[in-house]
């Protein structure tokens, strides 16, 4: 088909995908659908045998009775297991895959059943007895294996008013756990992976050499849909299921219930105090003692712990800071740093007490902080408070009207503020991250990236940034991990801190594809005629300029692919932030109310709005759950957004977004957002429970008794009753 | 057990254990995947379906409790070549990310939007309460559900919905 120049080209695309159709009517399918129904009939069921002891010696694992059960094919235990070592930093600590002669928590992995059918494999699992020595002195452990102290300024000899508070906060559990299930194919001594997201280079390496086999054998098949409830990545789950099949050489399946999960981040406690002079109404000192609670193995909590004092500090101007910390380790689970790492255990218990500073002083707590601002490290912080005082001043708490009956009056209201600044201190090692976009036929745009564990929100990030580019539709652009055959370096890091480095990359890659399509426009244009694919739809009556994706259609005798390698990159922006919390206790009930939750953010030049939209929301409900339900075994019910307020809104700061269009831009959005708003929330939170009740709040989540206050005693004497 | 029922309008006659798990009947033995299964335990609501046009969690449901009742899932609801009103509301709000939660927010907003065609955003958050959503917020949602309900008798002139 040929046609002018002058014709104007153009292709009714949906702009649904088909994956978002499919998900909308119950048709797309998860791990755990294959599972259920979909799985192809010669796959092997994988269980895990448990330790039932906090602290335990086990001399024999007996899996003679075993041997009868019909269907029943292997028991994996350590000494199967070419390399025994766990992942990362846990393995220099010395955690196993599966425990060699002594356990350290409840729930530690020490063998591996593996059967043809789930019937045979639950009788397996009963089946395997093993021989324990539990050890009582070990149940309640608790050891000092590192310690810390973070010094800055010189204290002044001179005494002045000081507050202090103890405080606990909990290991934060994942509140939203679900079953986790994935298998594991095996074919010609290669391994593919099924499960909720893609295996990290790392995990890739990690597997390889637990198997003791090449990188080359190991695959993963990109799941389309993220996992199930936004799919996690199960250490546990690829190490069983790669063992289960290498070692059977059978392809395998496994299913985790949410019971046997136990996905924690470090608990922090101790106690802070804060000076502060009367008379220039300055901060002075911040003292205080951090413990950290590791649970058995420490793996990253040092780290996480010299974050949590440096961010301690938030953003006031301390003239010295004293900060002593410790690791310790536990009988439980091994921790992790989830949600926040450090930054929500510790930015409560400091804005409570810089409030409580303001209060003794008796001037308003944002003026207080205003007049305390670090100069250094906390750009922008200044321009936060100013909203969140331009957000406050319309409002005022109405007083309790006296001359109405209690029952009629509303409720105790009470307001609060929390803030804190998070600026990465040093760069990390940096090897490059790497990005190609293709304009395919069928006029999508395909981003391929470097980074093989893209979750569904950062994927949605990148579309978006390489929309702004190209001025089109974000949901133009399918993003996909790109799996390399060779990996050069083992460390190579997960999502998060990579990730606004493939958005720098991103942006790249997408000018550099508008500048290849707008030649190849001028040369379709100029040419005398131009040559249509196959499914072009042409409307010659419009004359509209033809478009980056119509160019798909044409006979492209281009090249319309791209690659950009980012390999320097700098300092990442900071994230300050603010909220500004209302509650609301019922007189009679006690029963508390969050009415409205605000949050001011600089997070730099971000593209993606509504992905910071549902940070707040997600930060809102992450910090409800801490307060009043962070254990996983609690019979609360799991706070989600809509147990919170009503009304939660964010305001960012402005940035000129389009000056960076012409420029390589030297950042998109700061780092642990989430984290932040998380903390700042929570802060708020208290202040506003604080203001409402009168009391401290020491202990996190928030005991019963601070909701519910201890009234006189009564006796109801019941009348007799009779039908 | 022989249990008597309908799923989806259609008369069923299944013998299965009366404890077996609803859940479990349609997804592994009629492969009706679109109820999912995420919790077991009735808190994440992804497995929402119909009982007598009531949402139940399949999960907390056993079969011998659904005899003489009629059930309908998310395949139920699917009309043929068109996206049913909150579906395309779904869609053109964004409100899917994993999508792992749809299937089970679909039933219970179509149930409200059948019992109330014009639900207020509090009523909308109360109705959604029982269902997890780990990736994509609320909002969206909220946002989707309002917008296929009918104004307010006030504010229009006729409170008539436009079906195609």
């Amino acid at each position: 088909m040929t046609i002018s120049d002058s014709a104007y080209v153009r292709r009714f695309f949906s702009l649904y995908s088909q994956e978002e159709k499919d998900k909308v009517r119950g048709h797309a399918f998860y791990p755990t659908d294959y599972l259920s129904a979909l799985l192809p009939t010669e796959v092997a069921y994988v269980g895990v045998v448990r330790s039932p002891y906090a602290g335990a010696k086990f001399t024999k694992i007996d899996d003679s009775k075993i041997k009868d059960i019909p269907q029943m094919l292997r028991v994996i235990t350590a000494r199967d297991i070419p390399r025994n070592a766990s992942f990362g930093s846990r393995a220099a600590l010395g955690q196993l895959i599966l425990a060699e002669n002594q356990v350290r928590y409840r729930g530690e992995p020490v063998a591996l059943v593996v059967a043809a059918s789930p019937e045979a494999l639950q009788k397996g699992l009963k089946a395997v007895e093993i021989d324990w020595e539990p050890d009582a002195v070990s149940k309640n452990k608790r050891e000092q294996t590192q310690t810390f102290h973070h010094k800055s300024g010189k204290a002044g000899s001179e005494k002045f008013a000081s507050i202090s508070l103890k405080f606990q906060f909990p290991s934060l559990q994942t509140r939203y756990l679900e079953s986790e299930s994935g298998w594991v194919e095996y074919h010609d001594e290669k391994l593919t992976f099924h499960i909720g997201s893609l295996l990290s280079e790392s995990q890739r390496i990690w597997l390889a050499q637990v198997l003791d086999i090449e990188n080359s054998k190991i695959f993963a098949k990109e799941s389309p849909l993220g996992g199930q409830f936004g799919g996690r990545q199960q250490r546990e789950l690829i190490v069983f299921l790669a063992l289960a099949a290498y070692l059977t050489k059978l392809s395998v399946c496994l299913h985790f219930s949410p019971t046997e999960q136990d996905i924690g981040s470090y608990g922090y406690q101790g106690e802070l105090s804060v000076s502060y002079d009367a008379r220039t109404k300055k901060l002075l000192e911040l003292k205080g003692k951090i413990s950290i609670d590791a649970g058995s193995y420490a793996g990253n909590a040092g780290l996480v712990l010299q974050k949590t004092m440096e961010h301690a500090s938030s953003l006031y101007d301390f003239k010295h800071i004293d900060l002593e910390g410790e690791v310790v380790l536990t009988s439980t689970h091994p921790r992790r740093s989830l949600k926040g790492e450090g930054l929500t255990a510790i930015t409560w218990v400091t804005e409570q007490l810089v409030e409580s500073a303001a209060k003794a002083l008796e001037i308003s707590p944002l003026e207080f902080r205003s007049a305390n601002l670090r100069s250094s490290g906390a750009e922008h912080s200044d321009l936060v408070l100013q909203e969140v005082e331009k957000l406050e001043k319309p409002f005022r708490l109405l007083p309790i009207d006296r001359n109405k009956p209690i029952w009629d009056e509303k409720e105790i209201v009470g307001k609060g503020f929390g803030f804190q600044v998070f600026q990465p201190l040093t760069l990390k090692e940096f090897d490059q991250s790497e990005v190609s976009i293709e304009l395919l036929h069928s006029g999508t745009f395909l981003i391929r990236t470097s980074n093989l564990t893209l979750d569904l929100h950062a994927k949605s990030a990148l579309c978006e940034v390489a929309a702004n580019v190209l001025h089109t539709h974000p949901k133009a652009f399918t993003v996909e991990g790109k799996m390399k055959e060779e990996v050069g370096k083992a460390a190579r890091r997960e999502t998060y801190p990579e990730f606004y480095y493939l958005a720098q990359a991103t942006w790249n890659a997408a000018n550099l594809l508008k500048k290849k399509l707008l030649a190849a426009g001028e040369k379709a244009l100029n040419a005398s005629e131009v040559i249509l694919k196959e499914g072009a739809v042409v409307d010659q009556g419009m004359n509209r300029k033809m478009g980056y994706r119509e160019l798909a259609f044409t006979h492209a005798d281009h090249d319309v692919q791209v690659s950009f390698t980012l390999t320097d990159v700098g300092q990442p922006h900071g994230c300050s932030a603010g909220a500004v919390s209302r509650v609301s206790f019922h007189p009679l009930t006690g029963e508390m109310r969050v009415e409205s939750v605000k949050v001011v953010l600089d997070a730099g030049p971000v593209f993606y709005q509504k992905g910071l939209e549902i940070q707040v929301e997600t930060a809102v409900s992450w910090a409800m759950a801490a307060l009043f339900s962070s254990e996983v075994s609690s019979e609360q019910p799991i706070p989600t957004p809509l147990d919170g307020p009503e009304e939660v809104t964010l305001f960012t700061l402005p940035y000129p977004i389009k000056d960076y269009s012409e420029e390589q831009p030297d950042f998109f959005g700061s780092r642990g957002i989430t984290d932040v708003l998380m903390s700042v929330v929570l802060a708020s939170l208290v202040n506003a429970i604080r203001d409402a009740r009168g009391l401290e709040l020491e202990e996190i989540p928030m005991p019963l008794e601070f909701m519910y206050p201890k009234k006189k005693h009564q006796t109801v004497h019941m009348l007799n009753f009779k039908r | 057990m022989i249990i008597e029922w309908s799923l989806n309008g259609r008369p069923l006659r299944s013998e299965v254990s009366p404890f077996r798990r609803l859940l479990d009947y349609l997804r592994s033995d009629l492969k009706l995947l679109g109820a999912k299964e995420g919790c077991r335990e009735g808190k994440c609501g992804a497995c929402t379906v119909w009982i007598d046009g009531q949402v139940a969690n399949a999960c907390l449901k056993l079969m011998g409790q659904i005899d003489g009742k009629e059930v309908t899932t998310i395949e139920g609801l699917n009309e043929k070549e068109r996206f049913t009103p909150l579906q395309e509301a779904f869609l053109t709000c964004s409100a899917i990310e994993c999508g792992f939660c749809i299937p089970g927010m679909i039933m219970t907003g179509t149930a409200l939007l059948h019992q109330d065609p014009n639900p207020g955003r509090l009523e909308i958050r109360e109705a959604l309460k029982g269902h997890l959503c780990a990736c994509t917020g609320y909002q969206k949602m909220l946002d989707a559900i309002e917008g296929v309900a009918l104004p307010p008798a006030s504010e229009g002139q006729a409170r008539m919905r436009i079906r195609r």
